[in-house]
Protein backbone atom coordinates (compact mmCIF):
# COMPACT_ATOMS: atom_id res chain seq x y z
CA UNK A 1 0.00 0.00 0.00
CA UNK A 2 1.62 3.37 -1.21
CA UNK A 3 1.37 6.46 0.58
CA UNK A 4 -2.32 7.85 -0.40
CA UNK A 5 -2.40 11.70 0.19
CA UNK A 6 -6.27 12.71 0.28
CA UNK A 7 -7.09 15.49 -2.35
CA UNK A 8 -7.61 18.88 -0.78
CA UNK A 9 -10.40 20.20 -3.26
CA UNK A 10 -11.12 23.88 -3.55
CA UNK A 11 -13.85 24.81 -1.22
CA UNK A 12 -17.15 25.43 -3.01
CA UNK A 13 -20.35 26.11 -2.10
CA UNK A 14 -23.31 24.36 -3.18
CA UNK A 15 -26.32 26.61 -3.71
CA UNK A 16 -29.53 25.63 -1.60
CA UNK A 17 -31.82 23.98 -4.54
CA UNK A 18 -29.00 24.32 -6.79
CA UNK A 19 -29.25 21.99 -10.32
CA UNK A 20 -26.38 19.61 -9.19
CA UNK A 21 -26.11 18.20 -13.01
CA UNK A 22 -25.84 22.41 -14.22
CA UNK A 23 -22.02 22.45 -12.61
CA UNK A 24 -21.15 19.67 -14.21
CA UNK A 25 -19.12 17.07 -11.55
CA UNK A 26 -17.99 14.45 -13.13
CA UNK A 27 -20.00 12.22 -12.00
CA UNK A 28 -23.66 13.71 -11.05
CA UNK A 29 -25.00 10.15 -11.23
CA UNK A 30 -25.03 9.19 -7.35
CA UNK A 31 -26.59 12.41 -6.75
CA UNK A 32 -29.21 11.94 -8.86
CA UNK A 33 -29.62 8.18 -7.86
CA UNK A 34 -30.29 9.75 -4.15
CA UNK A 35 -32.85 11.77 -5.16
CA UNK A 36 -34.54 9.42 -6.82
CA UNK A 37 -34.31 7.24 -4.20
CA UNK A 38 -36.60 9.72 -2.28
CA UNK A 39 -39.25 9.96 -5.13
CA UNK A 40 -37.99 12.69 -6.78
CA UNK A 41 -39.59 12.33 -10.64
CA UNK A 42 -37.66 15.54 -12.08
CA UNK A 43 -34.18 13.63 -10.66
CA UNK A 44 -35.07 10.60 -12.37
CA UNK A 45 -35.28 12.50 -15.96
CA UNK A 46 -31.67 13.70 -15.37
CA UNK A 47 -31.11 9.68 -14.43
CA UNK A 48 -31.98 8.65 -17.12
CA UNK A 49 -30.57 11.00 -19.65
CA UNK A 50 -26.95 10.16 -17.73
CA UNK A 51 -27.44 6.58 -17.97
CA UNK A 52 -29.90 5.20 -20.64
CA UNK A 53 -27.10 5.10 -23.38
CA UNK A 54 -24.63 2.57 -21.39
CA UNK A 55 -27.52 0.90 -20.44
CA UNK A 56 -29.58 0.66 -23.89
CA UNK A 57 -26.36 0.53 -25.80
CA UNK A 58 -25.09 -3.07 -23.27
CA UNK A 59 -28.61 -3.80 -23.23
CA UNK A 60 -28.52 -4.22 -27.24
CA UNK A 61 -25.19 -5.35 -27.49
CA UNK A 62 -26.28 -8.81 -25.11
CA UNK A 63 -29.26 -9.19 -27.33
CA UNK A 64 -28.84 -7.69 -30.75
CA UNK A 65 -32.78 -7.19 -30.94
CA UNK A 66 -33.77 -3.43 -31.53
CA UNK A 67 -37.47 -4.20 -30.46
CA UNK A 68 -36.77 -6.67 -27.50
CA UNK A 69 -33.61 -4.09 -26.27
CA UNK A 70 -36.14 -1.31 -26.30
CA UNK A 71 -38.42 -3.61 -24.15
CA UNK A 72 -35.53 -4.68 -21.59
CA UNK A 73 -34.27 -0.86 -21.61
CA UNK A 74 -37.65 0.03 -20.34
CA UNK A 75 -37.82 -2.92 -17.62
CA UNK A 76 -33.84 -2.12 -16.44
CA UNK A 77 -35.01 1.60 -16.08
CA UNK A 78 -38.43 1.31 -14.24
CA UNK A 79 -36.52 -1.29 -12.50
CA UNK A 80 -33.73 1.40 -11.25
CA UNK A 81 -36.43 3.47 -9.83
CA UNK A 82 -38.30 0.77 -7.88
CA UNK A 83 -35.31 -0.04 -6.45
CA UNK A 84 -33.60 3.18 -5.89
CA UNK A 85 -33.96 3.31 -2.28
CA UNK A 86 -32.19 0.17 -1.74
CA UNK A 87 -29.50 1.18 -3.34
CA UNK A 88 -26.32 1.15 -0.98
CA UNK A 89 -23.33 3.80 -2.03
CA UNK A 90 -21.18 1.55 0.25
CA UNK A 91 -21.34 -1.27 -2.50
CA UNK A 92 -20.24 0.48 -5.53
CA UNK A 93 -20.90 3.37 -7.87
CA UNK A 94 -24.61 4.82 -8.79
CA UNK A 95 -23.67 3.94 -12.19
CA UNK A 96 -22.10 0.54 -11.65
CA UNK A 97 -25.33 -0.35 -9.79
CA UNK A 98 -27.71 0.56 -12.66
CA UNK A 99 -25.43 -1.03 -15.27
CA UNK A 100 -25.22 -4.28 -13.36
CA UNK A 101 -29.30 -4.34 -13.53
CA UNK A 102 -28.74 -3.58 -17.13
CA UNK A 103 -26.40 -6.24 -18.10
CA UNK A 104 -28.16 -9.32 -15.67
CA UNK A 105 -31.59 -8.34 -17.01
CA UNK A 106 -30.72 -8.87 -20.52
CA UNK A 107 -28.76 -11.69 -19.73
CA UNK A 108 -31.16 -13.03 -18.18
CA UNK A 109 -33.56 -12.33 -21.24
CA UNK A 110 -30.62 -14.18 -23.81
CA UNK A 111 -30.20 -17.04 -22.02
CA UNK A 112 -34.64 -18.12 -21.22
CA UNK A 113 -34.56 -17.18 -25.16
CA UNK A 114 -31.93 -19.79 -25.85
CA UNK A 115 -33.22 -21.95 -22.93
CA UNK A 116 -36.80 -22.28 -24.66
CA UNK A 117 -35.15 -22.92 -28.33
CA UNK A 118 -32.05 -25.68 -29.03
CA UNK A 119 -29.65 -24.77 -26.29
CA UNK A 120 -27.03 -26.89 -27.28
CA UNK A 121 -26.70 -25.89 -30.80
CA UNK A 122 -27.47 -22.78 -30.20
CA UNK A 123 -24.28 -22.64 -28.48
CA UNK A 124 -22.29 -23.37 -31.37
CA UNK A 125 -24.36 -21.67 -33.49
CA UNK A 126 -23.91 -18.16 -32.23
CA UNK A 127 -20.71 -17.01 -33.48
CA UNK A 128 -17.67 -16.41 -31.20
CA UNK A 129 -16.81 -13.33 -34.12
CA UNK A 130 -20.41 -11.50 -33.28
CA UNK A 131 -19.08 -10.69 -30.38
CA UNK A 132 -16.52 -8.34 -31.54
CA UNK A 133 -18.36 -6.05 -34.26
CA UNK A 134 -19.16 -3.26 -32.67
CA UNK A 135 -22.79 -1.98 -32.51
CA UNK A 136 -22.94 1.87 -32.44
CA UNK A 137 -25.56 3.96 -33.30
CA UNK A 138 -26.37 7.37 -32.10
CA UNK A 139 -23.96 7.76 -29.43
CA UNK A 140 -24.58 10.26 -26.80
CA UNK A 141 -21.69 9.54 -24.79
CA UNK A 142 -19.72 9.17 -27.60
CA UNK A 143 -16.61 11.18 -25.81
CA UNK A 144 -16.39 8.88 -23.05
CA UNK A 145 -17.61 5.87 -24.94
CA UNK A 146 -14.42 6.38 -27.18
CA UNK A 147 -12.00 7.24 -24.55
CA UNK A 148 -13.62 3.77 -22.58
CA UNK A 149 -12.99 1.87 -26.33
CA UNK A 150 -9.54 2.67 -26.10
CA UNK A 151 -8.98 1.82 -22.71
CA UNK A 152 -9.99 -2.18 -23.38
CA UNK A 153 -6.64 -1.84 -25.58
CA UNK A 154 -5.13 -2.67 -22.08
CA UNK A 155 -6.32 -6.21 -22.50
CA UNK A 156 -3.78 -8.49 -24.01
CA UNK A 157 -6.29 -10.34 -26.96
CA UNK A 158 -6.82 -13.43 -25.36
CA UNK A 159 -8.22 -11.49 -22.34
CA UNK A 160 -10.38 -8.99 -24.45
CA UNK A 161 -11.50 -12.26 -26.02
CA UNK A 162 -12.99 -14.09 -23.23
CA UNK A 163 -14.16 -10.94 -21.16
CA UNK A 164 -16.13 -9.58 -24.46
CA UNK A 165 -17.87 -13.18 -24.56
CA UNK A 166 -18.85 -13.08 -21.70
CA UNK A 167 -20.18 -9.46 -21.06
CA UNK A 168 -21.22 -8.86 -24.82
CA UNK A 169 -21.98 -12.11 -25.44
CA UNK A 170 -23.93 -13.26 -22.58
CA UNK A 171 -21.78 -16.40 -22.18
CA UNK A 172 -21.19 -18.19 -18.84
CA UNK A 173 -17.53 -19.23 -18.58
CA UNK A 174 -18.11 -22.78 -18.96
CA UNK A 175 -19.84 -21.50 -22.77
CA UNK A 176 -16.49 -19.72 -23.28
CA UNK A 177 -14.52 -22.48 -22.69
CA UNK A 178 -16.61 -24.94 -24.91
CA UNK A 179 -16.32 -21.70 -27.74
CA UNK A 180 -13.05 -21.09 -27.46
CA UNK A 181 -12.43 -24.38 -27.24
CA UNK A 182 -9.82 -24.13 -23.68
CA UNK A 183 -9.88 -25.34 -19.95
CA UNK A 184 -12.51 -23.86 -17.83
CA UNK A 185 -9.13 -22.62 -15.62
CA UNK A 186 -7.44 -20.63 -18.23
CA UNK A 187 -11.21 -18.87 -19.12
CA UNK A 188 -11.00 -17.85 -15.15
CA UNK A 189 -7.74 -16.49 -15.35
CA UNK A 190 -8.39 -14.47 -18.36
CA UNK A 191 -11.32 -13.00 -16.99
CA UNK A 192 -10.04 -12.58 -13.99
CA UNK A 193 -6.95 -10.63 -15.12
CA UNK A 194 -8.67 -8.91 -17.72
CA UNK A 195 -11.01 -7.12 -15.07
CA UNK A 196 -7.53 -6.31 -13.15
CA UNK A 197 -6.52 -4.62 -15.82
CA UNK A 198 -9.78 -2.77 -16.99
CA UNK A 199 -9.76 -1.81 -12.97
CA UNK A 200 -6.28 -0.78 -12.73
CA UNK A 201 -6.33 1.24 -15.91
CA UNK A 202 -9.68 3.15 -14.42
CA UNK A 203 -7.76 4.11 -10.99
CA UNK A 204 -9.15 3.53 -7.88
CA UNK A 205 -11.56 6.55 -7.91
CA UNK A 206 -13.97 6.09 -11.56
CA UNK B 1 -6.70 -30.01 -3.19
CA UNK B 2 -6.86 -32.08 0.72
CA UNK B 3 -9.97 -33.17 1.43
CA UNK B 4 -9.05 -32.30 4.79
CA UNK B 5 -9.42 -28.75 3.34
CA UNK B 6 -12.52 -29.08 2.03
CA UNK B 7 -14.04 -25.70 3.20
CA UNK B 8 -11.32 -23.62 2.33
CA UNK B 9 -11.08 -25.86 -0.63
CA UNK B 10 -14.59 -24.30 -1.33
CA UNK B 11 -14.52 -20.82 -0.64
CA UNK B 12 -11.59 -20.67 -2.42
CA UNK B 13 -13.30 -22.12 -5.78
CA UNK B 14 -16.22 -19.60 -5.41
CA UNK B 15 -13.59 -16.89 -4.98
CA UNK B 16 -12.13 -17.96 -8.44
CA UNK B 17 -15.77 -16.83 -9.72
CA UNK B 18 -15.86 -13.16 -8.50
CA UNK B 19 -14.60 -11.84 -11.74
CA UNK B 20 -17.35 -14.35 -14.14
CA UNK B 21 -19.93 -13.47 -11.63
CA UNK B 22 -19.09 -9.78 -11.97
CA UNK B 23 -19.64 -10.22 -16.10
CA UNK B 24 -22.65 -12.45 -14.91
CA UNK B 25 -21.14 -15.04 -16.59
CA UNK B 26 -21.96 -17.82 -14.30
CA UNK B 27 -24.79 -19.92 -13.88
CA UNK B 28 -27.76 -19.75 -11.04
CA UNK B 29 -25.83 -22.12 -8.66
CA UNK B 30 -22.46 -20.21 -9.04
CA UNK B 31 -24.54 -17.09 -8.41
CA UNK B 32 -25.79 -17.97 -5.35
CA UNK B 33 -22.59 -19.14 -4.29
CA UNK B 34 -20.47 -16.01 -4.94
CA UNK B 35 -23.60 -13.88 -3.31
CA UNK B 36 -23.56 -16.19 0.13
CA UNK B 37 -19.75 -15.32 -0.61
CA UNK B 38 -20.05 -11.52 -0.84
CA UNK B 39 -22.36 -11.12 2.22
CA UNK B 40 -20.25 -12.69 4.56
CA UNK B 41 -16.50 -11.84 3.38
CA UNK B 42 -15.88 -8.16 3.11
CA UNK B 43 -12.61 -8.55 1.38
CA UNK B 44 -14.39 -10.81 -1.38
CA UNK B 45 -16.84 -8.14 -1.60
CA UNK B 46 -14.97 -5.31 -1.87
CA UNK B 47 -12.48 -7.42 -4.66
CA UNK B 48 -16.02 -7.90 -6.55
CA UNK B 49 -17.19 -4.37 -6.19
CA UNK B 50 -13.80 -3.55 -8.36
CA UNK B 51 -14.60 -5.67 -11.00
CA UNK B 52 -18.41 -4.71 -11.10
CA UNK B 53 -16.71 -1.26 -11.62
CA UNK B 54 -14.76 -2.53 -14.43
CA UNK B 55 -17.58 -4.53 -16.16
CA UNK B 56 -19.66 -1.55 -16.13
CA UNK B 57 -16.97 0.10 -18.06
CA UNK B 58 -17.97 -2.17 -21.21
CA UNK B 59 -21.25 -1.02 -20.97
CA UNK B 60 -20.12 2.92 -21.42
CA UNK B 61 -17.94 1.41 -24.27
CA UNK B 62 -21.00 0.56 -26.12
CA UNK B 63 -23.41 3.45 -25.14
CA UNK B 64 -26.14 3.91 -27.78
CA UNK B 65 -28.94 6.27 -27.28
CA UNK B 66 -32.13 4.77 -27.27
CA UNK B 67 -35.17 6.34 -29.21
CA UNK B 68 -36.48 9.26 -28.12
CA UNK B 69 -40.35 7.86 -27.69
CA UNK B 70 -38.73 5.24 -25.29
CA UNK B 71 -37.91 8.27 -22.68
CA UNK B 72 -41.39 9.05 -22.37
CA UNK B 73 -42.77 5.73 -22.03
CA UNK B 74 -40.41 5.10 -19.65
CA UNK B 75 -41.39 8.18 -17.26
CA UNK B 76 -44.69 7.78 -17.97
CA UNK B 77 -44.70 3.91 -16.59
CA UNK B 78 -42.05 5.80 -13.24
CA UNK B 79 -44.75 8.01 -12.10
CA UNK B 80 -47.81 4.96 -11.76
CA UNK B 81 -44.81 2.81 -10.42
CA UNK B 82 -44.34 2.40 -6.56
CA UNK B 83 -40.54 2.46 -5.01
CA UNK B 84 -40.11 -0.24 -3.02
CA UNK B 85 -39.22 0.79 0.86
CA UNK B 86 -35.30 1.31 1.59
CA UNK B 87 -33.33 -1.56 3.48
CA UNK B 88 -33.49 -1.88 6.99
CA UNK B 89 -30.12 -0.13 8.42
CA UNK B 90 -27.04 -2.63 7.52
CA UNK B 91 -24.67 -4.19 10.12
CA UNK B 92 -22.09 -1.56 9.40
CA UNK B 93 -24.61 1.59 10.25
CA UNK B 94 -25.80 -0.46 13.35
CA UNK B 95 -22.17 -1.04 14.16
CA UNK B 96 -21.29 2.83 13.53
CA UNK B 97 -23.93 3.72 15.89
CA UNK B 98 -22.71 1.25 19.14
CA UNK B 99 -18.96 2.73 18.34
CA UNK B 100 -20.06 6.37 18.12
CA UNK B 101 -22.63 5.94 20.64
CA UNK B 102 -24.89 9.13 18.85
CA UNK B 103 -27.69 8.61 16.91
CA UNK B 104 -26.36 11.21 14.47
CA UNK B 105 -23.67 8.81 13.70
CA UNK B 106 -25.66 7.05 11.92
CA UNK B 107 -27.66 9.53 10.08
CA UNK B 108 -24.08 10.59 8.79
CA UNK B 109 -23.27 7.43 8.01
CA UNK B 110 -26.13 6.93 5.96
CA UNK B 111 -26.61 10.28 4.46
CA UNK B 112 -22.68 10.24 3.78
CA UNK B 113 -22.58 6.97 2.29
CA UNK B 114 -25.30 8.69 0.17
CA UNK B 115 -23.04 11.54 -0.28
CA UNK B 116 -19.85 9.37 -0.72
CA UNK B 117 -21.38 8.29 -4.14
CA UNK B 118 -21.55 11.75 -5.66
CA UNK B 119 -17.61 12.22 -4.37
CA UNK B 120 -16.14 9.32 -6.02
CA UNK B 121 -13.80 10.29 -8.63
CA UNK B 122 -15.23 13.92 -8.01
CA UNK B 123 -12.74 15.04 -4.89
CA UNK B 124 -14.55 18.03 -5.09
CA UNK B 125 -18.35 18.01 -4.36
CA UNK B 126 -19.74 20.30 -1.65
CA UNK B 127 -23.41 19.55 -0.50
CA UNK B 128 -22.91 21.46 2.68
CA UNK B 129 -24.84 24.76 3.81
CA UNK B 130 -24.80 26.63 7.08
CA UNK B 131 -27.33 24.67 8.91
CA UNK B 132 -25.69 21.32 9.96
CA UNK B 133 -25.96 19.59 6.84
CA UNK B 134 -22.19 18.01 6.08
CA UNK B 135 -19.86 19.82 4.01
CA UNK B 136 -16.92 18.39 2.60
CA UNK B 137 -13.63 18.76 3.53
CA UNK B 138 -11.34 16.50 1.50
CA UNK B 139 -11.87 13.29 -0.48
CA UNK B 140 -9.54 11.05 -1.84
CA UNK B 141 -8.47 7.28 -2.51
CA UNK B 142 -7.17 5.00 0.70
CA UNK B 143 -6.60 1.24 0.49
CA UNK B 144 -8.34 0.46 -2.28
CA UNK B 145 -11.23 2.51 -1.68
CA UNK B 146 -12.13 5.66 -1.12
CA UNK B 147 -12.30 7.94 2.17
CA UNK B 148 -13.42 11.32 2.87
CA UNK B 149 -13.40 13.75 5.60
CA UNK B 150 -16.87 15.97 6.62
CA UNK B 151 -17.54 18.54 8.65
CA UNK B 152 -20.47 19.25 10.24
CA UNK B 153 -21.08 21.92 12.56
CA UNK B 154 -17.36 22.22 13.75
CA UNK B 155 -17.74 17.92 14.36
CA UNK B 156 -15.69 16.08 12.05
CA UNK B 157 -16.50 13.05 10.49
CA UNK B 158 -14.11 10.75 8.63
CA UNK B 159 -15.88 8.09 6.25
CA UNK B 160 -14.77 5.25 3.43
CA UNK B 161 -16.07 2.72 1.19
CA UNK B 162 -14.56 -0.28 -0.43
CA UNK B 163 -11.68 0.47 1.81
CA UNK B 164 -9.55 -2.94 1.85
CA UNK B 165 -9.51 -4.35 5.06
CA UNK B 166 -5.99 -3.90 7.36
CA UNK B 167 -4.00 -7.24 7.15
CA UNK B 168 -4.98 -9.94 10.04
CA UNK B 169 -3.55 -8.55 13.44
CA UNK B 170 -3.71 -4.93 12.48
CA UNK B 171 -5.87 -1.48 12.65
CA UNK B 172 -5.99 1.53 10.94
CA UNK B 173 -5.46 4.43 13.72
CA UNK B 174 -6.02 8.09 13.44
CA UNK B 175 -4.04 10.46 14.30
CA UNK B 176 -3.87 14.43 14.97
CA UNK B 177 -0.73 16.63 14.10
CA UNK B 178 -0.91 19.51 15.76
CA UNK B 179 1.45 23.10 14.91
CA UNK B 180 4.00 21.14 17.26
CA UNK B 181 3.91 17.60 15.31
CA UNK B 182 3.42 15.41 17.54
CA UNK B 183 0.97 12.42 16.58
CA UNK B 184 -1.87 12.56 19.06
CA UNK B 185 -3.76 9.10 18.71
CA UNK B 186 -7.37 9.68 18.22
CA UNK B 187 -9.19 6.35 17.97
CA UNK B 188 -9.53 3.67 14.91
CA UNK B 189 -11.08 3.13 11.58
CA UNK B 190 -12.33 -0.20 11.26
CA UNK B 191 -13.84 -0.93 7.39
CA UNK B 192 -16.96 -3.74 7.60
CA UNK B 193 -17.98 -4.68 3.98
CA UNK B 194 -14.90 -2.25 3.28
CA UNK B 195 -16.76 0.99 4.71
CA UNK B 196 -16.35 2.78 7.67
CA UNK B 197 -17.42 5.94 9.67
CA UNK B 198 -15.83 7.32 12.72
CA UNK B 199 -16.44 10.75 14.73
CA UNK B 200 -13.30 12.62 15.26
CA UNK B 201 -14.56 14.13 19.06
CA UNK B 202 -12.92 17.43 20.15
CA UNK B 203 -10.74 17.67 17.03
CA UNK B 204 -8.28 20.97 17.38
CA UNK B 205 -9.51 22.95 14.11
CA UNK B 206 -6.42 23.31 11.89
CA UNK B 207 -4.91 19.77 12.84
CA UNK B 208 -3.90 16.97 10.43
CA UNK B 209 -5.67 13.93 10.11
CA UNK B 210 -3.33 11.12 9.37
CA UNK B 211 -3.68 7.62 9.24
CA UNK B 212 -1.60 4.70 9.82
CA UNK B 213 -1.47 0.97 10.20
CA UNK B 214 -0.72 0.05 13.12
CA UNK B 215 -0.44 -4.07 15.29
CA UNK B 216 -4.03 -4.47 16.90
CA UNK B 217 -5.20 -2.59 19.97
CA UNK B 218 -2.81 0.39 18.19
CA UNK B 219 0.21 2.30 19.57
CA UNK B 220 1.19 5.34 20.76
CA UNK B 221 3.00 6.78 18.15
CA UNK B 222 2.86 5.60 14.81
CA UNK B 223 4.97 2.72 14.01
CA UNK B 224 4.24 3.05 10.14
CA UNK B 225 4.15 5.32 7.02
CA UNK B 226 1.63 7.47 6.88
CA UNK B 227 -0.82 6.05 4.57
CA UNK B 228 -3.42 9.65 4.01
CA UNK B 229 -3.09 12.76 5.61
CA UNK B 230 -5.66 15.70 5.65
CA UNK B 231 -5.33 18.97 6.65
CA UNK B 232 -8.21 20.51 8.40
Amino acid sequence: MGEVSFLRPERRRARPGAEVADERPEDPVGDLLRRVARGDERAFEGLYDAVAGPVHGVVLRVLRDPAQSEEVTQEVMVEVWKQAPRYDAARGSARGWVLTIAHRRAVDRVRSAQASTDREGKVAARDADRAFDVVTEEVEHRLEAEQVRRSLDVLTDLQRESVELAYYGGYTHRQVAEILGIPLGTVKTRLRDGLIRLRDEMGVVA
Amino acid sequence: MAATDHRTGDRDDVRDLLAAHALDAVDDVERARVERLLREDPEAAAESAGYAEAASRMAVAVAATPPPRLRASVLAEVSRTQQVAPAPPTRREAAADRRGGRGAVRLLAAACGVLLAGCVGLGAVVLGQDDGSPSLVAAGGFADGTAALLEVDGDYVVLGQGVAAPPAGRVYQLWSLGDDGVPVPEGFLEPEDGGFVGQLDDWRDGAVLAITEEPAGGSEQPTSDILATVAT
